[in-house]
C-alpha cells in the first residue's frame, strides 16, 4: 500500500515538473503576445478600464513566459543539479504556478471590468477574492518550510502536496467560475450583445490541465497566449462599432443590434433621440453620466445621440429625459437638450419598429 | 347626494375624514378619492380612495380600493357607481381591495355590488424597530459604500430612480418617478454608491403616523443580493439608532421575494386578518 501511495505521489509530484517542458511553446507565447501588443494600437493607447488591465494581462503572460523559458538559458545540467528541496528547487517545481494563479485572478478582473466598465466596483467586488491566492502562497511556503525539515516522499510532505494541490484547483475553479458568474448574470439582466468570449479560452485552459496532469507536459505559457489572443479577437470586434472620441457606439452598430434583437426574440423597448445644442462634447458627458442601466448609446452621424433600451415604461423614459434636460441647463445653460421618443408598440416586429424610428427621425431632420 | 372629489379638498380635511396616514396619498398620481357628502350638511356618508396599477405598462390596468367606509348604504352604493365610472374612463378592467375592520354594513354593501369577498391574511406584515434590533443581522459589517440617501445630489438621486425604473423596477409604488427625495426617510433610506452613480437603492418613507414603510428595494450587478442585504442592515441600524423600539415597521408583501424575506426574518409573525375583496368591471 505504501509502495503504491508512493508511486502515485511521485507522479502527483511531477504535475508540476519543469523537467518535461517544450520551450519552443514559451518562445511561441512570447511571440504570440508581444505580436499583439505591438500590431494593436488602440490595446497599446486605450484608456478604457477594461484596455488597461487587458494590457496588464498581456504584461503577465509575458513575464510569466519569460520565466518558465529562463530555464533555457540555465542549462538542464544547472537545473538537475539544483537541491530539491532549496528554496530555488521550489521555486522552479512551484513558482510558475503562483504566477499563472495571479493571471487568472487578473483574468477576473478584466472580465468583470469588460463587462461594468466600472474599476471602483470592480475593486469593491474583489478585495476578499485575493484570499484565496493568499492561502496558496502560504501553503506554498509552509511546503518549502517541510521540504527543508523532512525527507522527500515523507508521508506528511505529500499529504501537503495533495492539499496544495487542493487549493491551487480550488482557487483556479473559484476565479474561473466568478468569471462565468458576471458573464452570465450580465446575459440574463441585460438585453444587450456580450462581445466578450469566455467560452473560448475554457478550452485553452481545460487543454493544458489534461496535458499537465496526465501527461507531465507543461503548456501553460502557451495556453495563456492562445487565451489572450482569442480574448482580443472576441473583444475587438467591439472596437470596430465604437466611437473612442465619446466611449458610444456608432451608426454602425445598430444594424448588429437589430440582428441580435432579432435573433433573441426581444419584444419592447424604446428609442430616444437626443440632440444638444451645444457642445456635442460636452452632452456626450452628459450622457455618460446619465447614462441608465440597461440602455445603448448611439453617436449618429448627424451630430445626434440615440438611446436604445428594453424598458417599455414611458414614466421611465420621459423621467430620464427631464433628468438630463435639467442637468444639461445646469451645466450650462445655452446647451438646451431636445429630445423625441419612440416606443415600441408590440404590435410590430423589430424591423418595423427601428424602419419607423429612423424613418420618422429623417423626416423630421 | 353629492360626490366629491377628495384632490380638491386641503389636507386638514382630508385628515379628518381619512386619518393621517392615508390622507397623504391624496394629491399623488394614480390614487384618487371620493366621497359621498351629505346634500344637509356637508357631512361624510361615505368615503374611498383607490389607486390604480399598471397604467404606465402593457398590463391591463387595475384598481386597488386602499380606503372604503360608508356610514349611509345609499351614499355608498351611489359612491361605488360613480367609482365604476371613473375606473371605466381608466379602462380599468378589474378591482380589487385588502381591508381590515371592514364592518358588516360595509361588508354586505360591497358584496351586493359585486365584490366576492373573503377573509384571509393581510399581505401587510406589522413589526416594530425592536424585533428588528433582535436579528442577528445587525451585527453585519455594512460596507463604506452604502451611504444615506442624504448625502446625495439631486442628479445622484434621479439617477438611482432612473436606474431602477429602466430596470423595470418600480417598488410598492408605481408614482416613484414623480416623488421627490424628501418624501423618504432621509437617514434610514440608503444607496450604493460606485464612483458617484447610484445602483442601488433602499427607500422607506415615514408615514404622517410614525409607521416606517420600506417602498423599494433595488440594486443591479453581479453582486446585486449582497448589496440588497448590506442596504437592509443599514436601514435597521438606523432605525434602532433613531427611532424607539415600540416604532412600527409595516412590510408590504407585495410579491414572492419580499415574502420570501419577511418570512426569513420574522418566520412566526402572521399579517393580520382581513377582507379580501374583487371583481371584474
Amino acid at each position: 500500500m505504501t509502495d503504491q501511495i508512493m508511486d502515485v505521489s511521485m507522479e502527483t509530484v511531477s504535475f508540476f515538473s519543469r523537467y518535461r517542458t517544450a520551450h519552443w511553446t514559451e518562445a511561441l507565447a512570447i511571440v504570440i503576445i508581444a505580436a499583439l501588443l505591438i500590431s494593436n494600437p488602440i490595446l497599446r493607447r486605450s484608456r478604457q478600464p477594461e484596455d488597461r488591465m487587458f494590457r496588464k494581462l498581456c504584461y503577465a503572460g509575458l513575464f510569466f513566459s519569460l520565466i518558465c523559458l529562463l530555464q533555457v538559458f540555465t542549462g538542464k545540467e544547472n537545473i538537475a543539479a539544483i537541491s530539491w528541496n532549496s528554496f530555488a528547487g521550489h521555486l522552479i517545481e512551484r513558482g510558475p504556478d503562483l504566477i499563472n494563479l495571479l493571471y487568472t485572478f487578473m483574468l477576473l478582473l478584466f472580465v468583470d471590468l469588460a463587462v461594468y466598465h466600472s474599476t471602483g466596483g470592480t475593486k469593491r467586488r474583489y478585495v476578499f477574492y485575493i484570499i484565496p491566492f493568499a492561502a496558496v502562497v502560504v501553503l506554498w511556503i509552509t511546503e518549502y518550510i517541510f521540504k527543508r525539515n523532512y525527507a522527500n516522499y515523507d508521508e506528511e510532505l505529500i499529504r501537503l502536496g495533495y492539499v496544495y494541490l487542493a487549493a491551487y484547483v480550488l482557487t483556479e475553479l473559484i476565479y474561473l467560475l466568478q468569471a462565468f458568474r458576471v458573464v452570465i448574470t450580465y446575459q440574463r439582466d441585460n438585453k444587450q450583445p456580450l462581445f466578450l468570449r469566455l467560452d473560448l479560452i475554457v478550452i485553452p485552459e481545460i487543454f493544458a490541465f489534461v496535458m499537465k496532469v496526465f501527461f507531465g507536459l507543461y503548456l501553460d505559457c502557451i495556453s495563456i497566449a492562445v487565451e489572450l489572443l482569442l480574448l482580443h479577437m472576441s473583444m475587438a470586434n467591439r472596437y470596430r462599432y465604437l466611437d473612442f472620441e465619446t466611449g458610444f457606439y456608432k451608426e454602425s452598430f445598430i444594424d448588429f443590434m437589430k440582428r441580435h434583437v432579432q435573433k433573441k426574440q426581444y419584444r419592447g423597448g424604446c428609442v430616444a433621440d437626443i440632440r444638444g445644442k451645444g457642445d456635442i462634447m460636452a452632452t456626450a458627458a452628459l450622457l455618460t453620466d446619465c447614462k441608465p442601466e440597461r440602455s445603448v448609446i448611439f453617436r449618429m452621424d448627424d451630430g445626434d445621440f440615440l438611446l436604445l433600451s428594453s424598458v417599455d415604461r414611458e414614466a421611465a423614459l420621459k423621467y430620464f429625459i427631464q433628468m438630463i434636460q435639467e442637468e444639461a441647463l445646469r451645466r450650462d445653460p445655452g446647451n438646451e437638450i431636445d429630445v423625441r421618443y419612440w416606443l415600441d408598440n408590440r404590435d410590430e416586429t423589430t424591423e418595423e419598429f427601428v424602419k419607423r424610428v429612423l424613418t420618422e427621425r429623417k423626416e423630421v431632420s | 347626494m353629492n360626490i366629491l372629489d377628495l384632490e380638491e379638498f386641503e389636507q386638514e380635511d382630508c385628515i379628518d375624514i381619512l386619518g393621517e396616514d392615508e390622507a397623504e396619498n391624496i394629491g399623488r398620481e394614480y390614487y384618487k378619492g371620493l366621497m359621498a357628502a351629505s346634500p344637509v350638511d356637508e357631512e361624510p356618508l361615505a368615503v374611498m380612495v383607490w389607486k390604480i396599477l399598471n397604467e404606465d405598462s402593457y398590463e391591463e390596468n387595475k384598481a386597488e380600493i386602499t380606503f372604503f367606509r360608508s356610514d349611509d348604504p345609499n351614499a355608498g352604493k351611489e359612491l361605488l357607481d360613480m367609482y365604476g365610472e371613473r375606473i371605466e374612463e381608466s379602462e380599468v378592467i378589474s378591482s380589487s381591495f385588502e381591508l381590515a375592520d371592514l364592518s358588516a354594513d360595509n361588508k354586505k354593501l360591497l358584496s351586493g355590488e359585486g365584490f366576492e369577498l373573503k377573509d384571509k391574511e393581510g399581505r401587510d406584515l406589522i413589526v416594530t424597530v425592536g424585533d428588528f434590533a433582535k436579528l442577528p443581522i445587525t451585527k453585519k459589517k455594512i460596507p463604506s459604500y452604502i451611504k444615506p440617501i442624504q448625502i446625495l445630489e439631486i442628479l445622484q438621486f434621479r439617477q438611482g430612480i432612473t436606474n431602477c425604473m429602466f430596470c423595470g423596477r418600480t417598488g410598492i409604488d408605481e408614482d416613484i418617478s414623480m416623488l421627490p427625495p424628501e418624501w423618504y426617510e432621509q437617514e434610514l433610506s440608503c444607496c450604493v454608491l460606485t464612483e458617484g452613480k447610484v445602483d442601488g437603492l433602499l427607500l422607506l418613507h415615514c408615514t404622517a403616523g410614525g409607521i416606517l414603510m420600506p417602498v423599494l428595494l433595488f440594486a443591479s450587478g453581479v453582486d446585486a443580493n449582497k448589496n440588497m442585504l448590506n442596504m437592509l442592515c443599514f436601514s435597521i441600524n438606523a432605525a434602532i439608532k433613531k427611532y424607539p423600539k415600540t416604532t412600527r415597521v409595516l412590510i408590504r408583501r407585495h410579491d414572492d421575494k419580499t415574502r420570501k424575506l419577511a418570512s426569513y426574518f420574522f418566520p412566526l409573525k402572521k399579517g393580520r386578518k382581513v377582507t379580501y375583496g374583487e371583481r371584474t368591471e
